[in-house]
């Protein structure tokens, strides 16, 4: 009996082990987003399942999801919400699908699941485009705009913008402490756009001159608020002391079941950053720093403007109706 | 003064209503035989781009949103309507779930061999009626509702011409003594013409410059406005002269509530000054203007919903925050590009 246990734990382990293996090498060898590659590990794990009943099933998607969280060294110091809240969406709909499908084997049931998976996948994909359709209704020449950390969906609406003829000058700023700005700036410019670098420290002064302030989200929380790169936050009180608007572009999939009222209430792995930052060699450090490095912070939804989602344009207040639109379809 | 020019508004939503019916029953629309819902609809919106009368009429085109709207949900009722287009978004997955999940049963398709004319007869004609409808009672509707938010004695401060808070004020005074308060704009007589209406109706009525304003927002009560249009995200398009008005009020913290017809409510976004407004001719300024002087007037002020307390429509009262239900209760998505 203890044998059948143990090998089975044992089986369990193994596979989470070739679903980690499997995402950090889709991760390094592909350029999708982080969500794509998720669910097509999903994909593969429903595939190769050996479970012969539904709850073994969904059990074992679960404790993959999980694992995978926890345990993916996401690159660009992202934080876990992004795959967090894709698997509880993904959930969702797979045992809605299991709720609903009255299929005579266990191939039919997979086949059906491997089915609402790449359906998952194409709406995923196809959002990016979604989201750029809305904002290029919302770019007019020669605006100034201020773009806070790096994002797939913001750097994307802007270069199909700037493709389509709509040149606008961009302030990027250096977002440390992994100064992501500077990959920012290296993309736009490389395609001719206009922009100044700035340090963090000069938003404040630059805002008045702007007109809008772009940004994406890590994770757009049921309030309509957003958790985003450390910064955020700042510059979004900035915008709005001066009246500017602050717009947030985010995927349907960010959106997720968390309700933060203040800084305190995000998760200890996002308020505390991982990563040792660095500082140029002509400092002379201390030797113990005591240091506070957040990886992101909250923002809330009265410093927000509009949200940009694949799903329409929304005001912060509306956003906790969508959310609940997609969980409860 | 003729009531359908004092409410142009309205009365260019309506007319464009009535033409589409007469297009329809004359048969002119020249729609084939077996037009389905969806050609109805792409036929309606050909109609709305010809009868609209520049990038700022707002109104023609909300209103045939509008029709557009209910054909879709009746039609919907009555099981008519098949999703074609894919919304590319997580409803998708919805029907996809539930298409799965009705593979074993025989699925019924309906809809395609119900003719154009029952078609008409059923859902287009009905709905263009419901609108008109609409449209005929919303005074009405706006009465009802606002008349909780008034009480005796109250000092009303309101601006220039609306024939919405017009109808409101004289329904609401048969329960209820208040003052009024009249501010107009120095290039136009439609302040004065305002205040001559209400006292033709013994109300107690005084006529302000709008140089005024400051000195008299302190003893107001509340502000009522009229609109020319209500924007998706809770800002207004109003009349030139109201945003300053907004303003005080704010600084007062005097109510700033807003009357207006559901037929104004535009799915559109702006936000600053320039995006929906243009320059009116000098002559309409100042009627004695020659050459050398310049004289700027625009059609709009943009006003952000953070000055407004409530918006109290036909179709029910809302605050700046949650505005954006009405939108998707009324329009659909789909049709915002028209």
């Amino acid at each position: 009996m203890s044998l059948g246990f143990s090998s089975k734990s044992d089986s369990m382990s193994s596979t989470l082990k070739k679903v980690l293996e499997e995402f950090t090498q889709l991760n390094e060898t592909t350029n999708e987003h982080y969500a794509v590659i998720l669910i097509k590990v999903m994909i593969n794990l429903i595939t190769n399942s050996k479970e012969m009943t539904m709850q073994g099933l969904t059990h074992e998607i679960k404790t993959a999801g999980e694992y995978l969280i926890n345990n993916a060294q996401a690159g660009h110091g992202r934080s876990e919400l992004v795959l967090r809240s894709t698997q509880t969406i993904y959930q969702h709909y797979i045992s809605k699908g299991l709720q609903q499908l009255r299929a005579d084997s266990m191939e039919a049931l997979k086949s059906s699941l491997l089915e609402i998976s790449q359906e998952q996948i194409d709406i995923i994909v196809r959002s990016k485009d979604n989201i750029k359709t809305q904002c290029l209704k919302f770019f007019n020449n020669r605006f100034k705009v201020l773009v806070v950390g790096y994002s797939n969906v913001v750097l994307y609406s802007l270069i199909e913008a700037f493709k389509a003829g709509i040149v606008m000058q961009i302030y990027i700023p250096e977002c440390r402490p992994k100064s992501e700005g500077i990959e920012t700036y290296r993309q736009l410019t490389e395609i001719g756009y206009p922009c100044k670098l700035i340090f963090d420290s000069a938003i404040g002064q630059v805002i008045e001159n702007i007109d809008m302030v772009l940004t994406g989200a890590e994770a757009v929380v049921e309030n309509g608020g957003i958790i985003n790169r450390v910064g955020t936050y700042t510059t979004a009180i900035c915008a709005r002391f001066q009246k500017k608007p602050f717009y947030v572009l985010a995927e349907s999939f960010k959106f997720t079941r968390l309700f933060p009222l203040s800084q305190k209430d995000l998760s200890d792995s996002i308020r505390y950053s991982q990563e040792e930052p660095s500082f140029s060699e002509k400092l002379k450090l201390p030797e113990n720093l005591d240091l506070i490095n957040p990886l992101c912070d909250y923002t809330p939804p009265d410093l927000i403007t509009l949200l940009f989602t694949d799903l329409g344009v929304f005001t912060p207040s509306a956003v906790s109706e969508e959310l609940i639109k997609i969980f409860n379809t | 003064m003729n009531s359908q020019i004092a409410q142009p508004r309205l009365y260019s939503s309506k007319e464009s209503i009535l033409a589409l019916k007469a297009h329809l029953s004359a048969k002119q629309a020249k729609l084939p035989r077996n037009s389905t819902i969806e050609d109805y609809i792409i036929y309606i919106k050909k109609l709305s781009n010809r009868l609209k009368q520049g990038p700022l009429d707002f109104w023609i085109p909300n209103v045939f949103r509008r029709v557009i709207q209910v054909i879709r949900l009746m039609s919907s009722e009555q099981g008519l309507l098949q999703i074609k287009n894919k919304e590319n978004n997580f409803k998708d997955l919805a029907h996809t779930i539930q298409r799965q999940s009705s593979r074993s049963k025989t699925t019924v398709e309906t809809g395609t061999e119900t003719g154009s004319n029952e078609i008409q007869q059923n859902i287009i004609l009905p709905a263009i009626e419901q609108v008109l409808e609409e449209l005929e009672s919303h005074s009405d509707d706006i009465n009802t509702f606002a008349s909780t938010h008034f009480f005796t004695n109250e000092v009303l401060l309101v601006y220039e011409y609306s024939t919405t808070v017009l109808n409101f004020l004289l329904s609401a005074k048969k329960t209820r003594n208040f003052e009024i308060i009249v501010l107009e704009s120095e290039t136009e007589t439609l302040g004065k013409q305002f205040a001559t209406d209400l006292g033709k109706h013994q109300l107690n009525v005084t006529l302000t410059p709008f140089t005024n304003a400051y000195a008299i927002m302190q003893r107001v009560n509340k502000t009522l406005l009229g609109v020319d249009a209500i924007l998706k995200n809770g800002g207004l398009l109003m009349h030139p002269g109201t945003y300053a008005i907004c303003v005080l009020a704010k600084q007062f913290a005097v109510p700033v509530i807003v009357l207006s017809g559901a037929h104004k409510l535009t799915p559109k976004y702006a936000f600053d000054q320039t995006t929906f407004n243009e320059l009116v001719s000098p002559l309409k300024i100042n009627s004695n203007s020659s050459v050398d002087q310049m004289s700027i007037g625009i059609t709009f002020d943009y006003v952000p919903p953070e000055y407004i307390s409530l918006y109290i429509t036909n179709q029910g009262q809302y605050t700046p925050q949650s505005i954006y239900q009405l939108f998707s209760d009324f329009y659909d998505v789909k049709d915002e590009d028209i």
